[in-house]
């Protein structure tokens, strides 16, 4: 009973806080804004995937090769990418490049190495005996791919995508709003509404922008990247 | 000539090792395979029987010699020759019809044509009803028939078959056994040769034409036996007993080239033999009905052990001059004798005299701790030694091994959490 008449006032509080400075239009721009990154995550992850699972695949496959670029995709998944921010700027400024197009890459350059080495690590867990199945059957080519090699690493390539995706929302923050100099560029974006709003000091809207981040990563995660992770694991697991 | 499916000729293999130098698993292998023979390899692990099993599929090349398959010298994959793995190495992702349409897929044939012959050899080999199952659903037996369904349905010359039977249990090996043999019989079959890997005798003599023995490290041909009873072969028939011990009698035979129990080095590979299951055996031997002697097979029989299990045991008990095997028996020695009738204390007591006797590498590591001013060594100064003389996995068994029986002989002591070996027993 107490615990619930904590719940409640501590909602209204919230809610008088909001209320206060806060109008629907606001909620209506910063959902557009989210929009506006949400297709930028996307397309990234897909540019991602369709670059990094052929070649986590082919390195994941030769014992040799993942030795050496293992430990290197793990290091590039740690090494800051704001570092390269300034030669992004400086390159799109210099050919005039649209920032709402070219800054977008930043939000993945760190974050795509989770799939790279989920996706290496997958195809090298692939049983000796069934890659002995496909040599001896000469099951080649597009074949392979279909029937041995995507399906193998289709659950270590949900988990890295989840953590690229996710980890791309938050550097948005950082990658929508990109500075060198006195060169200041800008894409239109939730990140970029955060970033605004935190040089701003409107602790209001930073709270607004942060929630809706939130809401987005959970109900994306609930609504697309579960489900496929449960599939993927329920079918395509080797025990 | 034309009867000559293939012909393998001075085949040798090695793996390479730690130390950057090689490791012969494979030496002077010569194989004729014909049309319409089950010729069985038989042998102890690491006789290199599943490695040449490989060298012929074409998934590794030999480091010298040749495997000629159909006149043609083997460089890859072949198309027909088939593979039954000992794991099943099913896709769980793909249903029992698309695990056995996959071979067919790869040949590029028509769609109606893939799926006519997939279901004729899902029909052949008892699988009907079970098209859209997944592995996961089936039993072990049905999925080792998806496997053999799979190999069998790209119509191979030559089935290639690595142990495909001892992942099941005892009475689904059988009907397994029995339904193959019934439709190579019938000639039923899409098949003219099969090679089959096993380390069970009595499989290997109710299944094939011809058996070749395969000695350990490295594996070579030690003898060729042929087996013209007629098929169905019954497993109680006094020929057939025959020559399940001629096997084992062959198969203990002390050779120049191994000499089983003698001659051990520090660099002798060493089998892991519990200490308890020293005293098991030589607790049953000493007793009735054996006295102190027993026929490998019958005791084999008796203890419900396969070749692979019994051996190892026969070989350290060998080791450490408690029996001796020779012409398929096991005799218990004196020592053996005397071990037999002594309480737990004594028992460690002569099986540290025994160890630090016979064993050199239980006497190394003991005399390397003792020389040291502490008193401890690291496991890897062992391990590093070792690795020079055989493979990685070879010398962790080893290792493993000797110090099992050092712990229970009180010989020195291992600490697993600091890799550490000392000559303090903690109390």
């Amino acid at each position: 009973m107490i615990v619930f008449a904590l719940t409640a006032f501590a909602l209204w509080q919230t809610l008088r806080f909001f209320t206060e400075s806060i109008t629907l239009a606001d909620l209506g721009t910063v959902l557009l804004l989210g929009l506006a990154t949400l297709l930028r995550v996307v397309v990234l992850i897909a540019l991602a995937t369709v670059v990094w699972v052929p070649i986590g695949v082919w390195v994941g496959t030769r014992p040799h090769a993942a030795v050496v670029v293992q430990p290197i995709a793990q290091f590039l998944a740690a090494f800051p990418a704001n570092v390269l921010f300034p030669i992004v700027v400086s390159g799109i400024v210099a050919w005039q490049l649209d920032p709402n197009i070219w800054l977008s890459p930043l939000m993945i350059l760190g974050t795509q190495w989770y799939i790279l080495f989920n996706v290496i690590a997958g195809a090298a867990a692939i049983p000796n005996e069934l890659r002995a199945v496909g040599a001896n059957l000469r099951v080649r080519g597009w074949l392979w791919w279909r029937r041995i090699a995507l399906p193998a690493v289709l659950p270590y390539y949900v988990t890295g995508a989840i953590t690229a995706s996710g980890g791309s929302w938050n550097a948005s923050i950082v990658a929508e709003v990109a500075s060198w100099g006195d060169q200041h560029l800008q894409a239109d974006g939730l990140g970029a509404y955060i970033a605004r709003q935190t040089d701003a000091g409107d602790f209001h809207r930073i709270v607004l922008g942060i929630a809706v981040m939130s809401l987005y990563v959970v109900v994306i995660n609930r609504l697309f990247w579960r489900p496929l992770y449960g599939y993927a694991e329920r079918k395509f697991r080797l025990d | 000539m034309s009867s000559l499916l293939l012909d393998i000729h001075g085949l040798r293999h090695t793996f390479p090792k730690a130390d950057g130098g090689d490791l012969l698993v494979l030496d002077g292998i010569e194989l004729e395979v014909t049309q319409g023979q089950i010729v069985g390899l038989l042998g102890r692990t690491g006789s290199g029987k599943s490695t040449l099993l490989r060298l012929i599929a074409g998934l590794a090349q030999p480091s010298d010699g040749s495997v000629t398959y159909l006149g043609q010298p083997v460089l890859g994959p072949a198309p027909g020759i088939a593979m039954v793995f000992q794991g099943f190495a099913l896709f769980p992702w793909l249903t029992v019809l698309e695990n056995v349409q996959l071979g067919l897929e790869a040949l590029g044939l028509p769609d109606p044509e893939i799926r006519k012959r997939a279901l004729a050899a899902i029909d052949l080999i008892g699988l009907d009803g079970y098209e859209s199952a997944y592995p996961r659903e089936l039993s072990g037996g049905m999925r080792q028939r998806v496997g053999f369904a799979r190999a069998l349905v790209v119509h191979p010359n030559i089935l290639l078959m690595d142990e495909p039977f001892s992942a099941l249990d005892v009475l689904t090996a059988e009907t397994l056994r029995t339904d193959f043999l019934e439709l190579w019989g019938d000639g039923k079959l899409p098949i003219k040769g099969v090679i089959l890997v096993t380390h069970n005798i009595e499989e290997a003599v109710l299944m094939c034409d011809r058996i070749l023995l395969f000695s350990n490290n490295p594996g070579r041909i030690i003898r060729e036996i042929g087996v013209d009873l007629p098929q169905p072969r019954n497993r109680l028939d006094p020929p057939f007993r025959e020559l399940v011990e001629k096997i084992y009698v062959a198969m203990t035979a002390r050779t120049p080239n191994a000499p089983a129990g003698r001659q051990i080095t520090i660099n002798t590979v060493l089998p892991r033999v519990s200490a308890n299951l020293f005293s098991g055996l030589i607790e049953t031997l000493a007793a009735a009905p054996y006295n102190g002697k027993a026929d490998l097979p019958v005791l084999a029989d008796e203890l419900h052990m396969e070749v692979d299990e019994l051996f190892p045991v026969a070989e350290a008990m060998q080791m450490f001059h408690f029996a001796e095997v020779e012409g398929g028996d096991i005799k218990l020695t004196d020592i053996g004798k005397q071990f037999a009738e002594l309480g737990t204390d004594d028992r460690k007591k002569l099986f540290q005299k025994q160890l630090l006797a016979y064993i050199p590498l239980a006497t190394h590591i003991r005399r390397v701790l003792q020389e040291r001013a502490n008193h401890v060594a690291p496991k890897s100064r062992f391990l590093d030694e070792l690795e020079d003389h055989m493979s990685t996995e070879d010398a962790e068994h080893t290792l493993r091994a000797v110090t099992a029986w050092g712990r229970y002989a009180e010989a020195f002591a291992y600490d697993d959490d600091t890799g550490m070996f000392s000559l303090e027993n903690p109390s």
